[in-house]
């Protein structure tokens, strides 16, 4: 899902990145708040753990393999303004130093899967958890349900971008500038691809952490709910 | 630091790569993509210490004008003056001692190629009408297949045209970014991001993510190894995948909670060493004359490839 510099033309990547821009300021600001020092080793671990998921190659069925981006994760244990920059974070690395997804495009790829995508995981999972225990079923299920959604709609938001560009960048002596399939042909692609293949394998990696880490380590999931309490603390207490 | 031939050679004696049925699975295949992101890192800092030109730029003007090229390349519309771009990139990673067989794999190895896939359907008539160079296949009648209309299927002039158009510009982009990290070291591009404006938050929290996702690489790697060095048979039946998802998702949670902690351990020893919140960092750069000079190249490159493309 990295799209990489010379697919989207300026018009896109630039409106991304004026909407990315002021989404970044309101997440470091609430996240210095609530979090004060605590806020910049937390975020890097998050950001490395973020990089490093994508590294976790899962087995599907036929042998082939495929890896989750699990920024729903990420939200449902730091919180989604946390997830945002983690993602994001990581995204910009690997863009720099790793070639993976463009450098114009940093915008638009820290929209969909850095925004987008741990903000609706992270609705969902909230609402389909109200008042569930903390190890209830639902939890882990409600994870699976919210990280499909969730990688399903950023998929279908790149297939959108993609497909603008031949309305924003119609062909010029019959070739087109940027990317050329238009909507009736990216959209569908990026939709069938991620609800039948990769959504699962996001599906499958959130709902066994969740279920791993209420087994094992249920505290993590209280995180997100617990930095409120934390934020309540007077300052000369918590350093 | 150079690192010596024989360390960075990464040829495995034969009695260590015993493969079980012959095809790779997740293990293998994470270990291999580890062991070749290492690889790749470690030949960035072997080039960016070498003697070259772009080298001894200064790494806050190598950082703008390089990000202002890519830019630049974006908007760039026709084919010959991107490949003009591409031999630049080739030129001046020459000129850097970057070894160019080295380099032109790095780029075309990943995006390129994908980019090529992606692109592949759009050279036929069939997405991109038009004068037709190749014909496949003729059809008595028209086909009608999902939205497309056909009679024929043939490689169009406008198709190929636009399909290395699209190519090209990606391998451009690609080839300056990797010009870029090959060339300077990791931790003057971060200190350079200052200059750009990033706020120093984003900039600590990037370089200490960079640094930490080495270490939990490694973490991952040594569970793959552990793994791989323990399983006899692998299994392949349907209770198997389970399992092995199982064990994925278990190993997830456990770098999960690893780099909890560690931040935490982290965020005390940065407390106890008196962090508050602010870092200074010491700025070391000086800006040469060859800095003037390139900046002044590059500007004018840029504003030639605005010009040539978009003609007052």
């Amino acid at each position: 899902m990295h799209i990489p510099d010379g697919y989207l033309g300026p018009i896109t990547w630039i409106t991304l990145w004026l909407v990315m821009i002021p989404i970044w300021i309101i997440a470091a600001r609430k996240l210095k708040k609530e979090l004060r020092t605590r806020n910049v080793p937390l975020l890097a671990m998050g950001a490395a753990f973020s990089f490093v998921i994508m590294m976790f190659n899962v087995p599907v069925l036929g042998g082939s393999t495929g890896h989750a981006v699990g920024g729903t994760l990420i939200a449902i244990i730091l919180g989604p303004w946390a997830a945002l920059i983690a993602v994001s974070v990581a995204l910009i690395i690997q863009a720099l130093f790793f070639g993976d997804g463009g450098i114009t495009a940093i915008g638009a790829n820290c929209f969909n899967m850095g925004f987008v995508l741990p903000f609706i995981g992270y609705y969902i999972y909230r609402l389909i958890t109200v008042n569930a225990d903390i190890t209830s079923s639902r939890r882990w299920k409600g994870a699976g349900i919210a990280s499909y959604i969730a990688i399903n709609v950023a998929a279908v938001l790149v297939g959108i971008e993609f497909g603008i560009q031949t309305i924003l960048y119609p062909a010029v002596n019959g070739k087109f500038q940027y990317f050329m399939y238009p909507l009736s042909v990216s959209v569908p692609t990026m939709a069938i691809e991620h609800l039948l293949l990769f959504g699962f394998v996001e599906a499958i990696v959130t709902l066994l952490v969740v279920r791993y880490l209420q087994q094992t380590d249920p505290s993590l999931l209280r995180l997100s709910d617990r930095k409120i309490v934390q934020d309540k603390i007077p300052a000369g207490l918590s350093v | 630091m150079k690192i010596p031939d024989w360390l960075s050679d990464g040829t495995t004696c034969p009695c260590c790569a015993v493969s079980v049925g012959g095809k790779r699975n997740f293990v293998e295949k994470t270990l291999v993509e580890i062991a070749s992101m290492m690889e790749r890192s470690i030949f960035s800092e072997k080039y960016s210490s070498s003697k070259g030109f772009l080298q001894s730029i200064d790494p806050r003007v190598k950082l703008i004008t390089i990000l202002l090229l890519i830019v630049t390349t974006s908007f760039v519309t026709k084919i010959e003056i991107i490949l003009g771009i591409y031999v630049f990139t080739l030129f001046f990673a020459y000129l850097s001692k970057v070894d160019l067989f080295f380099f032109i794999k790095r780029v075309w190895l990943f995006i390129p190629i994908f980019s090529g896939i992606v692109v592949f359907p759009a050279m036929f008539n069939v997405v991109t009408p038009g004068e037709p160079l190749v014909t496949l296949v003729h059809f008595n009648s028209t086909v009608q297949l999902w939205i497309f209309q056909f009679t024929e299927i043939s490689i169009t002039k406008e198709g190929a045209l636009g399909a290395l158009l699209f190519i090209s510009r990606v391998a451009a982009s690609v080839s300056l970014i990797v010009l870029l990290t090959l060339t300077t070291r990791w931790a003057d591009i971060m200190k350079s991001l200052r200059t750009l404006g990033v706020p120093q938050i984003f900039v600590m929290v990037l370089s200490m993510t960079y640094q930490y996702i080495f270490l939990l690489v490694r973490v991952v790697q040594e569970m793959h190894l552990a793994k791989k060095s323990r399983t006899i048979k692998t299994d392949r039946t349907g209770e198997g995948i389970k399992k092995e998802q199982n064990w994925v998702a278990s190993r997830i949670g456990t770098v999960l909670m690893k780099s909890y902690k560690m931040s935490d351990e982290i965020h005390s020893a940065m407390i106890s060493r008196g962090f508050h919140d602010e870092i200074k960092s010491h700025e070391t750069f000086r800006i040469r004359n060859i800095d003037r000079i390139w900046t002044g190249f590059s500007l004018a490159f840029i504003t030639g490839v605005i010009l040539l493309n978009y003609p007052v």
